[in-house]
This record gives C-alpha cells, sequence and structure tokens, in this order.
C-alpha cells in the first residue's frame, strides 16, 4: 500500500511537472470555451439554457465526439510508452511493488489530473451562474458525471495503448482510434432489429451520454458499463506487463 | 525449447485476455437486462423519466410490439425566430422513449427516424408504419393494434410573435400519451363515446375536430342517430341539438341520466326552448344543472373589444376563470394558457339532490352579462356578474362507479365545431372526466430557461471562455517550462 502511495504520488507529481500536460489543459479549454461561446450564441441555447448539457455533453457535440476520445490517450501515452523508451519500466517492475499497484496507481493518478480537465469545463458553468444564468445544476451535475465515467473509460484505453510498446504515436493513435470504435461502433449497428442491433444498443455511448445522463437520468446500467469496461482495460494492461516477462 | 515454451505462455496470455473480455461481456449483457435496472431521475421537477403508470402500461404490451419515432420538423412556425421547440420535443422524446424501450421489459422496441437517418430506412419505416403528415409517434402490436401521436399531442406550443419571439414548449403530455397508447393497445378495447347526430346536430364533417380530439384521447367516436341506438357507447355526446326527440330517445335519454350514466351535453343560445326545457327537466331535479338564457358577453376595453359588437361574445378564460378542485380543469387553473369560448349559453346550478355534487367548471369575467336581446350591450334586463359556461355533477357517492350519474353542461357548441382549438386544453379533459380515465391530463410544465445576454456580456463571457481560462494552464506550461529548462 505504501508503494501504491508512492508510485501515485510519484505519477501525480510528474503529471503536474509536465508542461505537456498543461499544454492539454490549455488546448482542452481553449476547444470547450470555444465551443461553449458558439453555443451560447444559438438562438436554440438562449431560447432554453437546458438545451447546453444535452448540446455539451450528448452525442454531436464536440465534447463527446472529438476531445473526449483524444485527449484521455495523449494524457496517458506516458505512463508506459514513454518509460519503455527511455527504458525506467525494467526497473519498475522489478520493484517491490506488483505489477497490478503499478498498474492501478497510473491509472488512479491519470483519473485524478483527469479531473483537473473537467474543473476547467465546470469552471465554464460557474461563469454563466455568475452572469445569472438559470442553471438546472442536478441535471448538469448528472451530465458531467456520465462525463466523468467516460473519460475514466477512455483513459484505461489510453493505459492499455501506451502499454503496447515504446512507440509514443502508435500509443496515442491507437488509444484514440479504440476510444472511437467504442464511440461509434456501436452507434453504427444499433439503428436495425435482432441480436446485434440489441447488443449494439447496449453499448452505445453517445445514447448513453445524451439521453441518460445529460438528460438527468442516472441509469444503473450505464454506471456499471463504464467502469466494468474500464475494467477490463486495466486487466487487459496489466496481461500485457505480466506477459513482457513471457514475451518480451 | 524457450520458443515453445515462449508460444505456449504467449497463448496463454492470449486466452487469460479473452477470457476477460468475455467474462466482461457476459457480465455487462446481465446487467441490461431490463429487470436488473434502476433509474434515477436527477433533473428538476423529475420529469425525466417517466411515471410508473405508464411503465406498467407499456410492460403490459404484448411482446413484439414496437414504438417509431419520427422526428421530423414540419411546421415551419415551430422553427421561426430561432425557435428551440424541435430541439427541446425531440431532446424529450428520445429520453423518454429509451426509458420506455428499458422499463418496458423489453416488450417495446424503440425505432427513432430522424433527418439524419439514411433514407432507405425512413422510406422503409414509413412505409412500415403507414405514418401520416405530423404523425410524430406511431405504436404498434403484433396484432395489428397502431396508435399514432401526433406532434400536438405530445406538445402545447405557443406560436411565434410578429416581434420576433420565437414558439416554445408550454407543457409536454409525452408521458401520458404514451400510457393512454400503450393501455387501449394493451386491452385492444378503448371506451365508446356516442354522438348523437339525428336531431339537426352539425355534420360529421364539422365535428371532425372533436372526432380527432376523442381519437387523440383513446376515446373511439361512434355516431348514432339517437339515445335509443342499439349501438354499444360508453358515454352519451349530445351537441348542438336542434329538434325535439322522438319519444323513443326522449325515454332513453331520460333513463340513460337516471341510471346514472356519463353525459356530455353542449346546447347553444340557437337551441330551441322545447330542447332546452326537456334537458332541464331532465338534469334539474337530481342533478342541479340547468341551461340559463342569452348569450354570455363580456366587454374588454382594453382589448378594444366594446359593448355594442358581438365581439363580445367570444370570451378568454384565464387560469383563475378555472374550477381549481375539479380533475378535469385544476391543470388549467394552475397554466397560463389561454383558453377561448364563443357564443356561450349560461349555465345555472339549480336546485338538485343532496346527494350530488356540483362544479361550475368554467365561468366568465365579474363584469360578464347574460344578452338576453340579441343587443351585446347590457340592457335593463341583464344584470352584470359572474356567468357559468360549464358545469357539472356527479353523485357523491355511488355503488358502482360506471353509474355515478357524471354529466358535463356546457353552453357553447361552436366551441366544439369551428373554436375547438381555442379550448382544447379545457374539453379534453371533460371526456377523460366523465369515463373515469381517472388520470389527470398529464400536462407537464415543461421548464424552458431563456438566457439571452446583453452584447457586452456576451464578449466578456467569450474573453473569459476563450482566452482567459484557457491562458493561464498555458501560462502554468510556460512557467514549468522555462522552470525545467533551468
Amino acid at each position: 500500500m505504501t508503494a501504491f502511495r508512492a508510485l501515485l504520488r510519484r505519477e501525480l507529481w510528474s503529471f503536474a511537472i509536465s508542461p505537456f500536460s498543461w499544454v492539454l489543459i490549455g488546448f482542452w479549454m481553449l476547444l470547450n470555451g470555444l465551443f461553449f461561446s458558439i453555443l451560447l450564441r444559438s438562438a436554440d441555447v438562449q431560447s432554453n439554457l437546458g438545451m447546453l448539457p444535452t448540446y455539451l455533453f450528448g452525442s454531436g457535440g464536440l465534447l463527446a465526439f472529438l476531445l473526449l476520445p483524444v485527449i484521455p490517450p495523449l494524457l496517458t501515452l506516458r505512463l508506459f510508452a514513454e518509460e519503455h523508451r527511455l527504458g525506467t519500466l525494467e526497473p519498475l517492475l522489478t520493484a517491490p511493488i506488483s505489477d497490478a499497484a503499478v498498474v492501478l496507481a497510473k491509472y488512479v493518478a491519470a483519473c485524478l489530473f483527469f479531473l483537473v480537465f473537467w474543473l476547467g469545463v465546470l469552471a465554464l458553468f460557474v461563469l454563466l451562474q455568475f452572469y445569472d444564468a438559470p442553471l438546472d445544476w442536478p441535471r448538469i451535475l448528472s451530465a458531467f458525471s456520465g462525463a466523468l465515467l467516460a473519460s475514466a473509460l477512455f483513459l484505461a484505453v489510453g493505459l492499455w495503448t501506451s502499454s503496447w510498446g515504446g512507440n509514443l504515436i502508435l500509443a496515442a493513435a491507437g488509444g484514440a482510434g479504440v476510444n472511437y470504435m467504442l464511440l461509434f461502433l456501436p452507434a453504427m449497428f444499433s439503428g436495425g432489429t435482432g441480436r446485434t442491433a440489441a447488443v449494439a444498443r447496449a453499448m452505445n455511448i453517445p445514447q448513453m451520454l445524451e439521453v441518460g445522463f445529460a438528460a438527468g437520468l442516472i441509469d444503473s446500467y450505464a454506471v456499471l458499463y463504464f467502469p466494468l469496461l474500464a475494467l477490463l482495460f486495466l486487466y487487459l494492461t496489466w496481461m500485457r506487463l505480466v506477459s513482457r516477462r513471457w514475451v518480451p | 525449447m524457450i520458443a515453445k515454451r515462449r508460444l505456449r505462455l504467449g497463448l496463454l496470455s492470449l486466452a487469460a485476455a479473452a477470457g476477460g473480455v468475455v467474462l466482461i461481456m457476459i457480465l455487462l449483457q446481465a446487467f441490461s437486462r431490463p429487470a436488473l435496472r434502476w433509474r434515477v431521475d436527477l433533473s428538476s421537477g423529475g420529469t425525466a423519466a417517466l411515471s410508473d403508470r405508464t411503465a406498467e402500461a407499456l410492460a403490459a404490451l404484448p411482446e413484439g410490439s414496437e414504438a417509431v419515432a419520427f422526428l421530423f420538423q414540419e411546421e415551419r412556425r415551430l422553427e421561426e425566430n430561432g425557435s428551440a421547440v424541435y430541439a427541446t420535443a425531440f431532446g424529450r422524446l428520445r429520453t423518454l422513449l429509451e426509458d420506455a424501450r428499458i422499463r418496458s421489459r423489453g416488450r417495446l422496441g424503440v425505432t427513432v427516424v430522424g433527418v439524419r437517418s439514411s433514407p432507405v430506412e425512413q422510406q422503409a419505416q414509413l412505409q412500415r408504419s403507414r405514418r401520416q403528415p405530423l404523425e410524430t409517434l406511431i405504436l404498434t402490436t403484433p396484432g395489428g393494434g397502431r396508435r399514432a401521436l401526433r406532434f400536438h399531442e405530445l406538445f402545447v406550443t405557443s406560436d411565434p410573435t410578429p416581434e420576433g419571439m420565437p414558439a416554445r414548449i408550454l407543457q409536454e403530455r409525452v408521458d401520458t400519451a404514451l400510457g393512454d397508447a400503450a393501455l387501449r393497445l394493451a386491452n385492444q378495447t378503448a371506451p365508446r363515446a356516442g354522438i348523437v347526430g339525428g336531431y339537426g346536430q352539425p355534420a360529421e364533417s364539422e365535428l371532425m375536430g372533436l372526432l380527432q380530439l376523442l381519437h387523440g384521447e383513446g376515446i373511439d367516436p361512434v355516431s348514432i342517430r339517437g339515445p335509443a341506438s342499439d349501438k354499444d357507447f360508453d358515454l352519451l355526446v349530445v351537441v348542438g341539438q336542434q329538434r325535439q326527440f322522438l319519444e323513443t330517445d326522449a325515454q332513453a335519454a331520460r333513463a340513460w341520466v337516471n341510471a346514472g350514466r356519463p353525459l356530455f351535453l353542449v346546447l347553444g343560445p340557437r337551441a330551441p326552448q322545447a330542447v332546452v326545457d326537456f334537458w332541464n327537466g331532465i338534469l334539474e331535479p337530481d342533478h342541479g344543472l340547468r341551461f340559463g338564457a342569452g348569450v354570455v358577453c363580456d366587454a374588454r376595453p382594453q382589448a378594444k373589444v366594446y359593448e355594442g359588437t358581438n365581439l363580445v361574445a367570444s370570451l378568454e378564460l384565464t387560469a383563475a376563470q378555472f374550477a381549481t378542485q375539479h380533475p378535469a380543469t385544476a391543470h388549467l387553473a394552475e397554466s397560463t394558457r389561454l383558453q377561448g369560448v364563443i357564443f356561450c349559453r349560461p349555465i345555472e346550478l339549480a336546485g338538485g339532490g343532496v346527494d350530488f355534487a356540483r362544479t361550475a367548471l368554467a365561468s366568465s369575467g365579474a363584469r360578464a352579462w347574460a344578452d338576453l336581446d340579441q343587443d351585446f350591450a347590457v340592457g335593463p334586463q341583464e344584470r352584470r356578474g359572474r356567468q357559468i359556461l360549464a358545469a357539472s355533477a356527479e353523485r357523491w357517492e355511488a355503488a358502482d362507479p360506471a353509474l355515478s350519474g357524471r354529466v358535463v353542461a356546457y353552453g357553447s357548441p361552436e366551441g366544439l365545431i369551428r373554436y375547438l382549438p381555442l379550448a382544447r386544453d379545457f374539453i379534453a379533459p371533460l371526456f377523460r372526466w366523465l369515463l373515469r380515465i381517472e388520470t389527470p391530463m398529464g400536462l407537464v410544465a415543461v421548464e424552458s430557461l431563456p438566457f439571452r445576454p446583453a452584447r457586452a456580456e456576451q464578449i466578456r463571457m467569450t474573453n473569459i471562455a476563450v482566452i482567459a481560462m484557457p491562458g493561464l494552464p498555458l501560462m502554468i506550461a510556460l512557467l514549468v517550462f522555462l522552470r525545467r529548462r533551468r
């Protein structure tokens, strides 16, 4: 546990002192701020501010479709891929700490640091509140909880692709690619009828975000879906680390 | 030897990974079963989810039932001036239909067809569900049952104004409409309203709006020549009767009311006195309702409606003019939507038995009068005062709920013919109350949160969101970078 905490602290600190992390946050906030400003000027949102969470967090939004699948793998790419490239992974894996604790510490650190990204988006709503905008806060918080769960999943995917090897581009592009597949593949097949469509509907993340969380409706399945899938990718990451000993 | 071991271990790790994937998929499949799901509605007002009544009705549908939503923007007025009506409505529909799919316990398949759906999919669904223009939601059952709900049956909207205000959603009734449609499809039966048409009443073509309203409320209208008809019906509807009943029909009408069966009676100022006397003779002794004389008029100088013109016979009813305690009008007493009543005969609460409760459902303003000489001005015989436009009566207690003597008397046949859209939200619940479709009208106020910041405020917010807020982490990045270089 002490080793886990030490590793978690180390990872958090390395995020905090990495200029790349802060540039990512700046880029994230710039695009979100732009999208937010454009939305605020649209007649739809000015007529009913209740539409803002749906547009921002729901399907079709810049946040869900462009930023959310891409930014987490960029943040996590250094967690294993860079260590592999710099040759610091071997000493870490031979240190007196289990592989599972290594994976978990890196993942928890990434999740905690990603909260800073979301605090930036929350600040936009606080800004609106400052201008006396009528906000439906329970619904906004529900939308945020969906976005947090989705980002936890995408971070786990990023961690997994980062464990593939020392190639940073492969880690980032692979992570974004898998995230886009998770987003779009089920949505593509969920329109029809039959077993495939039913399975696709059960995995339709944009649908969960838009008609669930962003509408203020929290579904137990959606609450379990993201952590279970994140757990799967953490397990795959662990498997990759373990198998490195067998198949380098 | 080592290579063989590596291959074996590699395959083992692949198998373990595949096992993990399969396990998670099985778990997800299990948790996606409707029986294992619970939902929490965090929206303000708790309107993001369907009511339990509707969820139960959906769960009672036959297996293989389908709901197809056509999210097409068909009315231009709902798009003018940058209106968010369609965006809000379609968002609500998507949310509620997903809730319906889950809470129907797998009995209801939901398909959403929008402008972004492929043309092939659109065409297939249009043909399969035999969609007519303006139909937004169509429910079908494997046995051939079909219920179509139009946009205006799901959402109550205001009109855009020439001053540039966009149309708004005032209220929605998706939940109730969906629940009613499901109940009707599940039971394969609907209450029937017998509409008397043999005594100078308006032709069926004139009553088209009323017939559509009844269909929309899940009630089957049945045309009958008179109350003595051998057709089966649950509610007797008499609108604008112009001739006296033949003896058999008169007896049947009397027997119907005396048995305590429901009646919706609409007699206007042009009804012959003999007809009015006949119905007063039936309704006054027990129910305590009678049709008065004249036309209810009310001048509204602020709207340039002055005495002496027939415009005073068109009345505008605000929330304060509806009964707050009656289930059929309570929703209007809390609403901001105006209702219109045209050329209305006054109703009086007079006499009646002690076992009947009477309610003035809608009344005029306090300065109205019943115009007797058709000069549309207050004459010496005409006194100003609140006039009752519609009233109801029912037994306090009834052994059989279906025979509780529910009667609604209304003085404006015109209000059911040409001017029905002005009082739709008033009329529809009356039928539901008479037929003991006890749920309230189901109108849910849609919370609209308008926010129109001034230009200067908008620029300031943009500057903060686009320059100041992203600038802060970029500054930190620069500082960290410089420090690390040192």
